[in-house]
């Protein structure tokens, strides 16, 4: 059986970073990961977390609302597994075909854009992003991790 | 145990050259906006170099890498710069990722940043 933490906060963008804190304790010496993963991997894994949570908020809550968006944390042997499940609107935006990160973020950069940076980070952090609607009418998002 | 809603400090300190914007606090979706504006703001007052201080700044987002990059983009309209200073390590994830170091001028200190300041 795998491990699996689960967080669970309000849909709101000053609830979010707490989600940080869930991704932060994966450093712990006792945290029971194979491998004990870089200060800098805690970062970018807890920047897409925020990323991603942020994006539930904005756009499936309409900037904030009661209902739960709850962080599923799974320690797999080669991979960190986090799984963000709420009962939001419904957002197309993360099944869409994306460009490779590189670019939308190089384009992003050269065009010195002001936003838009949040989903080319997220696909530049995980090495695979998983949405579904589920039949309950969830949003799963699934982000993967390598150690 | 909620966490206090995001208070974030901006102090601004003219000094011959370069103005410092010192910034404590997260640089998140809570509080870039405000920071944009600021930093809007001074920038079209005629400010020719701001240099913003994120030695208090634990984390940073891409809403607030988006506020820094309004900041340059309005500094550089009026014929300024912009540098950054004091990067911690987990606010310094985002640049790494974006590759967003290539934008800025970035200084180990606020003290630094402010030395370099081209003469004006």
């Amino acid at each position: 059986m795998p491990a699996v933490r689960t967080t669970t906060i309000a849909a709101r963008l000053t609830e979010v970073s707490r989600l940080r804190d869930a991704v932060g304790a994966l450093a712990a010496p006792d945290a029971g990961l194979p491998v004990r993963p870089s200060p800098q991997a805690i970062a970018a894994w807890s920047l897409a977390i925020y990323e991603a949570a942020t994006n539930v908020v904005r756009h499936g809550h309409a900037g904030g609302a009661d209902s739960p968006i709850a962080l599923e944390i799974e320690t797999a042997a080669d991979e960190v597994i986090m799984r963000l499940r709420d009962q939001g609107e419904h957002n197309p935006a993360w099944a869409a075909p994306q460009a490779p990160a590189t670019e939308q973020l190089q384009a992003a950069l050269d065009d010195l854009a002001e936003g838009g940076y949040g989903l080319p980070i997220i696909r530049q952090v995980a090495h695979a992003v998983r949405y579904e609607r589920t039949p309950a009418g969830e949003n799963l998002l699934e982000l993967r991790f390598r150690y | 145990m909620p966490k206090e809603p995001f208070p974030m400090t901006i102090t601004i300190t003219p000094n011959a050259g370069a103005t410092t914007i010192r910034l404590e606090g997260e640089l998140n979706a809570v509080t870039s906006p405000s920071v944009k504006a600021t930093l809007n703001e001074l920038a079209g007052q005629g400010t020719s170099r701001i240099v913003v201080d994120l030695q208090g700044v634990p984390f940073i987002d891409s809403s607030g890498l988006g506020a820094l990059v309004s900041g340059l983009k309005a500094a550089k309209l009026a014929g300024g710069s912009l540098a950054l200073a004091g990067l911690q390590d987990q606010a310094r994830a985002i640049f790494e990722i974006t590759m967003a170091y290539r934008l800025f001028d970035v200084y180990a200190t606020a003290a630094e940043a402010c030395a370099s300041a081209p003469e004006a």
